[in-house]
């Protein structure tokens, strides 16, 4: 009779005690989920670096001291050139700097005497484009700027401004992103380290714009430079904080690159840790909940 | 007696007014041809739209003068080449003039009031739409509203875009026109904007310069026919 007893009350008492454990693993599983979920969703700052080789890009300009550009030997009409606006030529030691929100569209086409030049056009709404400071004068601009550089070297012309990356493909387009690169640098978790979250490669044709946030209303201005040399299209390297890139692409729905929650899992490495050491503790309390249903499981006889 | 006369005058002028406006230009053939996909490759003609400034509510309107070719062609189409329609619609000479609705039935109306005014071209033309060369453009709106301003929507193959209009007095007038960077520009890349102030009753000749690599590609010419309302 007392052994009965006591075996119930063994049963009893491991019973309570699978329960509050299984408790315990439930509240456990839930805070993991809450602490997943917080990590993943947690906005972040995102840099995406982009390279790649265009025959065109566009550029609206900020308020940087970045944008200056030296174009001395260039051939330029000030207005649109028809017997009014003649064009000239710029001496040594001519830069060009432009008024905020001012359009820069470079391509690369041919001279006359078949060697490459370098064509910018300068546009705005109305306004000034900006003005040229060469050594004898300032020219001050109208709406409307061709400047036609030619290509003696290699040079560089570094920029910070709203940028779209190639042309989107239609009837009569004729200069167009050839390839390039998407990296999306992402800051990690509680530190202030960087790593990389994604490579994507791009299509020849695409048009690339970067955006600040998912309404697409709000443009990155980016940073970066165009590397001229002697071929027909040019190197260039961008980067900008931002949420969207949107890619315009033939024949397909435009996409947007964005980093994926997924690859904060795997390539962040603090998240990374944190997923292991929780994935590791579970474990080891499914294994002790095995283990105590092993130990103190009443024997059958016991029971009966 | 004189009063009376008077205000049958007044019921009569009204009434036609108002059977004027609700009068339509009516299609050619009963058939309606309109298209919506995500992609279609797009192509056509330099000059995609023209149209009154502001996207108002409801109908499509033409301001229509007295022409003489009995069809007009009517065009829309979205910025992204995802909404097209290309109708041909008769005209009665003789009943037809002014601001008129041409007959719509679209399968598309939430589609067509999601675009921007910027983001949808419209085209209105005397002749067939088989027509090769464009001539008389009549000026189109989306809603009945007073505006003061008309877009010219072109296709120029990511050119730089100039629009040439004739003064008052006969001298040229040139007109820097303002590419569209944001979104897909499949159907048209340039928005040109024309004060309706500079439009005199009647032939207005109007030319459009594209400047592509630093050179001119050859101008084209059209005719906007407008009547003062």
């Amino acid at each position: 009779m007392s052994l009965s007893s006591t075996t119930k009350s063994a049963v009893i008492s491991f019973k309570n005690q699978t329960s509050r454990f299984n408790n315990f693993k439930l509240i456990f599983l839930l805070v993991i989920v809450l602490m997943v979920f917080f990590v993943m969703l947690w906005p972040r700052d995102n840099v995406y670096s982009i390279t790649g080789d265009t025959e065109a890009i566009t550029i609206v300009f900020s308020e940087d001291a970045i944008n200056q550009w030296n174009i001395s030997g260039a051939i330029y009409t000030n207005g649109f050139p028809d017997e009014n606006n003649k064009s000239d030529l710029l001496p040594e030691d001519s830069y060009f700097f432009p008024n905020k929100d001012t359009t820069a569209r470079v391509s690369i086409i041919k001279a006359l005497d078949r060697s490459n030049e370098l064509l910018i056009i300068f546009t705005s709404s109305g306004t000034s484009t900006g003005y040229i400071e060469s050594p004898e004068e300032t020219i001050e601009l109208l709406d409307y700027v061709e400047m036609k550089l030619p290509i003696e070297k290699a040079s560089l012309l570094a920029f910070e401004g709203e940028t779209h990356i190639g042309e989107d493909v239609g009837q009569g387009v004729d200069k167009i992103l050839l390839s390039g690169e998407v990296r999306i640098i992402e800051r990690q978790l509680f530190r202030d380290k960087k790593y990389i979250a994604g490579d994507y490669l791009l299509d020849s044709g695409d048009r690339l714009t970067l955006y600040k946030d998912d309404s697409l209303n709000n443009h990155t201005n980016m940073k970066g430079f165009l590397r001229v040399s002697d071929k027909t299209s040019f190197d260039f390297t961008v980067h900008g904080e931002g949420e969207v890139l949107m890619v315009f692409r033939l024949g397909s729905a435009d996409y947007q690159i964005t980093p994926s929650v997924w690859s904060r899992i795997t390539k962040d490495p603090i998240i990374a840790a944190i997923t292991t050491i929780l994935a590791t503790v579970f474990l080891l309390m499914e294994f002790l909940d095995l283990l105590l249903r092993f130990v103190l499981k009443p024997k059958d006889n016991e029971s009966e | 007696m004189k009063q009376q006369f008077t205000y049958w005058f007044f019921f009569l002028f009204i009434s036609s007014v108002h059977a004027g406006n609700t009068s339509q230009l009516q299609l050619a053939d009963n058939s309606f041809n309109e298209n919506f996909n995500s992609n279609v490759p797009v192509s056509g003609r330099v000059i995609a739209g023209l149209m009154l400034e502001k996207k108002g509510d409801g109908d499509f309107f033409i301001n229509l003068p007295a022409i003489e070719t009995d069809s007009v062609c009517f065009r829309v189409q979205s910025k992204d080449g995802t909404y097209r329609s290309i109708n041909q619609y008769k005209v009665d000479s003789k009943s037809a003039k002014g601001v008129i609705s041409p007959v719509y039935p679209t399968k598309y109306n939430d589609t067509l009031n999601s675009f921007s005014s910027e983001e949808l071209a419209i085209l209105a033309f005397e002749g067939k739409c088989s027509d090769k060369k464009l001539n008389n453009v009549l000026v189109s709106s989306r809603g009945n509203e007073e505006q003061k301003q008309i877009v010219i929507m072109v296709s120029s193959g990511r050119s730089d875009v100039f629009l040439s209009t004739h003064k008052k007095k006969g001298r040229k007038n040139t007109l820097k026109c303002n590419r569209i960077e944001q979104g897909k520009r499949t159907a048209y890349d340039t928005i040109c904007k024309v004060g309706l102030d500079s439009l005199i009753a009647g032939v207005n000749e109007i030319s459009v310069l594209r400047r592509k690599s630093g050179r001119m590609l050859p101008p084209v010419k059209f005719n906007v026919l407008y009547t003062k309302s």
